[in-house]
């Protein structure tokens, strides 16, 4: 029970994206640009003839240019960008994981494991081939798509009782729909 | 699990996000120059040509804005802020999964201890692919994460059994309960070409 305000913290920043990648991967190119500008501008004020050419470089490449279309161009990615950077900042950012904790342990069980765990019995169960059997574990619900083998019946309570349990095997408690195709395959 | 202040992540990105936001507004405002963006244009075009026409250092017999050399500055201490701070994620991780204070003395226990406890109690079995242990600073307190990658078909309560089982024998050895957390991690992509059964 002491360790319960850990498991708090704990699970809460497992259950979501740390966003460290992100916002180390802007932070680095960021930098980079900077360092880059930096060194460009105190070489450009030490060595005259390199501040000359680049003037003269600037110039003529300004001079290409259609000033309206680039300047739109740059204004519109500029935008884009700054539309992903605000996104990635204000999104709770989910990871696709299950948590709880007990008295003793936090647990963290990633959705995959789950859909894994409840196909694999399922499959076990209705003696189906594993690749007869798809489930995806979402936030609230576990969905079972199962094709059975031709001629051979697949009781739809059964199933959703052995995918129920196979998730309710880690301690999670989600009701399984399911949805058996209508028509089956050789197998 | 580490300690990666999430709170400075989403400052950097959110405050990032906006300044290229006014930046590619003002870049846009440029282009299409709308007649009622002609006052406030004015005065910004007004406002940088006096600031570099402003005071000047002279180096090497030429004269440089001082806005220049201050922009550069801001921009060289904004390249170190950001250095420092990608350099200072992922921390957190420990050594130690126990530090025990006595009158006669310290004894440290090594994370590799509950590495071979738990880990070691996981990775004999069949229905166990990979499991391993890292230990963090969580609130000022030692805690270990054990993660665990299931081999397909196996049974999640069974190998949360076991695991409970090796961390009841590690409280027991230690004397007191560390704060643990359990991940059943997804095989990723090659999981799927490993085979259901373990071979000897």
């Amino acid at each position: 029970m002491e360790h319960q305000p850990i498991y708090r913290r704990l699970l809460r920043r497992e259950t979501h994206s740390p966003r460290s990648v992100a916002a180390a991967t802007f932070a680095a190119l960021l930098a980079s640009v900077l360092f880059v500008v930096v060194a460009l501008g105190v070489w450009a004020a030490a060595d005259e003839v390199f501040r000359d050419r680049a003037e003269s470089w600037i110039t003529d490449t300004i001079a290409g240019m259609d000033a309206t279309a680039s300047l739109l161009t740059a204004g519109v990615l500029a935008l884009i960008v700054a539309l992903v950077l605000i996104l990635a900042a204000l999104l709770p950012g989910r990871r696709l994981r299950h948590a709880r904790a007990t008295d003793r342990i936090a647990l963290v069980v990633d959705d995959g494991v789950l859909a894994d765990a409840a196909a694999d019995a399922v499959a076990r169960e209705c003696a189906l081939d594993r690749s007869q059997v798809s489930t995806i574990m979402a936030r609230r619900a576990l969905t079972v798509r199962v094709t059975p083998t031709s001629g051979i019946h697949v009781d739809r309570e059964r199933v959703t009782t052995v995918a129920a349990a196979a998730v309710a095997g880690a301690g999670f408690d989600t009701g399984a729909s399911v949805d058996v195709a209508r028509q089956g395959v050789i197998a | 699990m580490n300690s990666t202040n999430r709170v400075l992540n989403r400052a950097v990105l959110l405050i990032g996000g906006i300044v290229f936001a006014m930046t590619g507004a003002a870049a846009l405002l440029w282009a299409v120059r709308p007649a009622w963006a002609h006052p406030v244009l004015s005065v910004v075009e007004q406002y940088v040509d006096t600031a570099l026409r402003g005071s000047a250092v002279r180096v090497r017999d030429t004269d440089i804005p001082a806005v220049l050399i201050a922009a550069l500055a801001a921009a060289l201490i904004l390249a170190v802020a950001l250095s420092v701070f990608v350099f200072a994620r992922g921390r957190g991780s420990v050594h130690e999964v126990a530090r025990m204070n006595d009158v006669d003395g310290r004894t440290d226990v090594d994370r590799n201890v509950v590495d071979t406890v738990l880990s070691g109690a996981l990775i004999p079995r069949p229905d166990v692919l990979s499991a391993r242990t890292g230990v963090y600073l969580v609130k000022g307190t030692r805690t270990v994460r054990l993660a665990v990658t299931v081999r397909q078909g196996a049974s999640l309560g069974d190998v949360l059994t076991a695991a409970e089982r090796a961390i009841r024998n590690w409280d027991s050895l230690l004397g007191s309960e560390t704060p643990i957390l359990i991940h059943l991690t997804d095989r990723g992509w090659l999981g799927r070409y490993r085979s259901a059964t373990r071979v000897r």
